[in-house]
């Protein structure tokens, strides 16, 4: 049980995909102009994260050694097809800001990388740990880097239609928060602050280089 | 530094050995000094407006600069001049009439994210100046585009007849790259355009105002050894030719916009630059090609700005492709 | 470790069965899901630029492919005729895409019987947020379409403000409207 524990917070701080393993980063800086989009975004990647970990994980003896990218990749984009469909069935709204990064999970490095790397090798309930500590840690940085973009960029976090936080109105938010070049100053800045204030505490425990 | 001998005859210090008597400082004393001819006549022909322009960047570069040592406790930097020098470029590189906020967001920007982040003066990647106007372009374009155009801020007829493009307060080379898409040719007389860009032009930014005024700067920056030849002459040369090569006035397109702010003084920036000078030379063409490429099919009317970023990025790069060899080693593969 | 070639192509033909097994369970019970909310996406879209109307027809094919041919400046991609609750004739919707900066942006514009621009509205677009986005969050860019004269043509659109700063984005809006036009000289009162 310790060890299940270890394996879930690893994912979120210590191995956190985004701001450690730096893996992903492509559609986490195209999606974040939303915060709604990244709060969906961060549910179909934990979906399909632990999914795929723990479908792969049961069946790990089963796979050949040289066809196991082959059957990863299939068993990934499955499970990415059905958040796919049920999105666009359900909350057209969102999937239509997401569009083709929903697709392209299938080829996010965090899914692939996590079945290669630790579903292939480990038991099913680690996998499921491993999935789900992975993905929240994804999910937790993808929604906060989002708030912060939508607020400073445009002015007001949006959810479902309701204003959550908004700047007076005479803030003029700046364009460019929104955009790439803004996405890579704010995405360094971050990583400077999770170093500063997160991953220290693994620094001094004498386990994070 | 150095330190007498026993017996103080001799000194023994650390290379190089030959020492000019510049400074950092005196070096940034010259560069606002060449600059303040064209800052000066700019105010005089635009007024408050440019006076607020000015103060607001100014006071927001140095103070960001205090902040920032005040916090990180570092010591304070601001005797280097070189937050001076951010402050007036940024200035000259904004319209007048740009909100006093703006000025004073683009000065933080620069001085912060644009120097600061990566270690102050001589450790930043790109012009501080220009990282606050890219910012400054970006985030507000749509400001910008619908500033106030009564007063003095009076809108040249150039077009001749009063269409929509002239009286909404656009430049020469917005409207020049409106003609362009529109008919392909030009609705106005280039030529008749030197005298105002050269000596009176109140359309643009600040820094626009004299071309002359920027030259005569640059040449007294040359002349003193402070900056190189090569990257204006390369950086304009290769505009006016690109500009010729496209069917256009050379001279017009080097004249008008952010051309010659941009190669003496902002290219030309010590730390962002390439360090050899086959280098320099090919740092100044990328800068005027971008330049030009960016002028005539961008979506933006200016690609200054955009073109010697790009190149700063290039700077590093180019003094390795370029770096001198050391005579009397065998190279070892590897 | 190698396997034999029979279980390779084995263990790799069951995952796929399986998969699309159960892609096709999601797929049927989300598909009508989604096409009922496309439906309705393009109906809102229909009323919205065409409020006199109260029912849409598709027009027939070779409307379509007349239509098609006349616009240049952008792709017609369906065209429907309103009806009036009395059951009069009320004009004719127009979804079009055109070339923006960042992809595709598609539109749909309705026409009352004249040819004067009713509304229009963008279904979807991958504009620069902030930037190109503005064609359709300054109001006043859309809204110049709808004074345009009816039976406008090519230069009338291309005489109209663009936004500066979204150059691109703005061309791509007035490529839509003025293939609209275009389709609309073509069919007419066929």
């Amino acid at each position: 049980m310790k060890h299940l524990m270890q394996v879930f917070v690893r994912g979120i701080t210590r191995e956190n995909p985004l701001m450690i393993l730096m893996i992903g980063l492509c559609a986490t800086l195209a999606v974040s102009t939303q915060f709604q989009g990244a709060v969906f975004m961060g549910i179909a990647v934990i979906f399909v994260l632990t999914m795929s970990n723990a479908i792969i994980s049961v069946f790990r003896r089963f796979i050949p050694d040289e066809v196991r990218i082959p059957m990863f990749i299939v068993v990934i984009a499955s499970f990415v097809t059905i958040v796919d469909l049920v999105m666009k069935a359900f909350v057209p709204s969102v999937y239509a800001f997401l569009g083709i990064w929903i697709p392209l999970i299938v080829v996010n490095c965090i899914i692939l990388g996590r079945a290669e790397a630790f579903a292939y090798h480990n038991g099913v309930l680690a996998s499921i740990a491993d999935g789900l500590g992975m993905g929240i840690g994804y999910t937790a940085v993808i929604v906060l880097f989002a708030f912060v973009r939508e607020l400073f960029g445009s002015g007001a976090v949006k959810f479902l239609g309701a204003t959550l936080v908004g700047l007076p109105s005479w803030y003029p938010a700046p364009a460019v928060v929104l955009l790439f070049p803004g996405a890579f100053v704010l995405f360094g800045l971050f990583l400077a602050l999770w170093r500063a204030l997160v991953s220290r505490v693994g620094e001094e425990r004498g386990v994070c280089r | 530094m150095s330190e007498a001998s026993p017996e103080g005859r001799f000194v023994v210090a650390a290379p190089p050995h030959i020492r000019a008597r510049g400074s950092c400082t005196s070096i940034m004393l010259w560069v606002v000094g060449a600059l303040a001819p064209a800052a000066v006549w700019s105010l005089v022909s635009m007024g408050t407006p440019a006076a607020i322009t000015y103060a607001s960047c100014i006071g927001g570069a140095l103070g960001a600069e205090a902040v920032w040592n005040a916090v990180a406790r570092r010591t304070q930097t601001l005797a280097d001049g070189s937050a001076l020098v951010t402050g007036l470029l940024l200035a000259m590189s904004m319209p007048p009439r740009a909100p006093w906020w703006m000025s004073i967001a683009g000065a933080v920007v620069a001085i912060w994210l644009g120097k600061m982040v990566f270690g102050g003066l001589g450790w930043n990647l790109f012009n501080p100046a220009l990282v606050g106007r890219a910012f400054v372009v970006l985030s507000w374009s749509g400001i910008l585009s619908k500033l106030p155009t009564k007063g003095w801020y009076q809108t040249i007829d150039v077009a001749g007849n009063g269409s929509l493009d002239a009286i909404s307060g656009a430049t020469r080379l917005a409207i020049a790259a409106a003609d362009r898409a529109a008919k392909g040719g030009y609705g106005f007389d280039l030529a008749a355009q030197y005298q105002p860009l050269l000596f009176r032009n109140l359309q643009g930014s600040l820094g626009e105002v004299s071309a002359a005024l920027l030259i005569a700067g640059g040449l007294v920056l040359i002349a003193r050894g402070i900056i190189d030849w090569r990257i204006p002459v390369g950086y304009v040369g290769t505009m006016a030719a690109l500009a010729a090569a496209f069917g256009s006035d050379p001279l017009f397109h080097v004249l008008a916009g952010g051309v010659m702010l941009g190669a003496f003084f902002m290219a030309t920036d010590y730390v962002s630059s390439p360090m050899t000078r086959h280098g320099r030379l090919v740092y100044g063409i990328g800068c005027g090609a971008f330049n030009a490429i960016g002028r005539f099919f961008g979506a933006m009317p200016e690609a200054t700005t955009f073109a010697i970023l790009f190149m700063n990025g290039m700077a590093p790069l180019l003094d390795r492709i370029f770096a001198p060899r050391t005579f009397g080693w065998v190279r070892r593969d590897g | 470790m190698a396997s034999s070639p029979l279980r390779l192509v084995a263990s790799v033909v069951t995952t796929c069965v399986v998969a699309a097994g159960g892609l096709a369970v999601t797929y049927s019970v989300t598909a009508p899901r989604i096409a009922a909310q496309e439906r309705a996406a393009e109906q809102r879209a229909m009323a919205k630029v065409l409020p006199d109307a109260a029912r849409f027809e598709p027009v027939a094919p070779v409307l379509l492919d007349a239509a098609k041919k006349a616009a240049a400046a952008g792709q017609i991609e369906g065209l429907w005729r309103g009806y009036a609750a009395s059951g009069d004739d009320a004009g004719w919707c127009i979804r079009v895409s055109a070339r923006g900066y960042g992809g595709p942006v598609r539109m749909v514009i309705g026409l009352d019987r004249n040819g004067k621009v009713q509304g229009l509205t963008i279904l979807s677009m991958n504009e620069t947020p902030g930037l190109g986005t503005r064609v359709e969050s300054e109001q006043w860019f859309l809204k110049q379409f709808t004074e345009l004269p009816a039976g406008f043509g090519d230069r009338d659109v291309r005489a109209l403000d663009a936004i500066s700063g979204a150059t691109r984005s703005s061309r791509a809006v007035k490529n839509c409207v003025a293939a609209a036009g275009a389709a609309f000289l073509a069919i007419r009162g066929r």
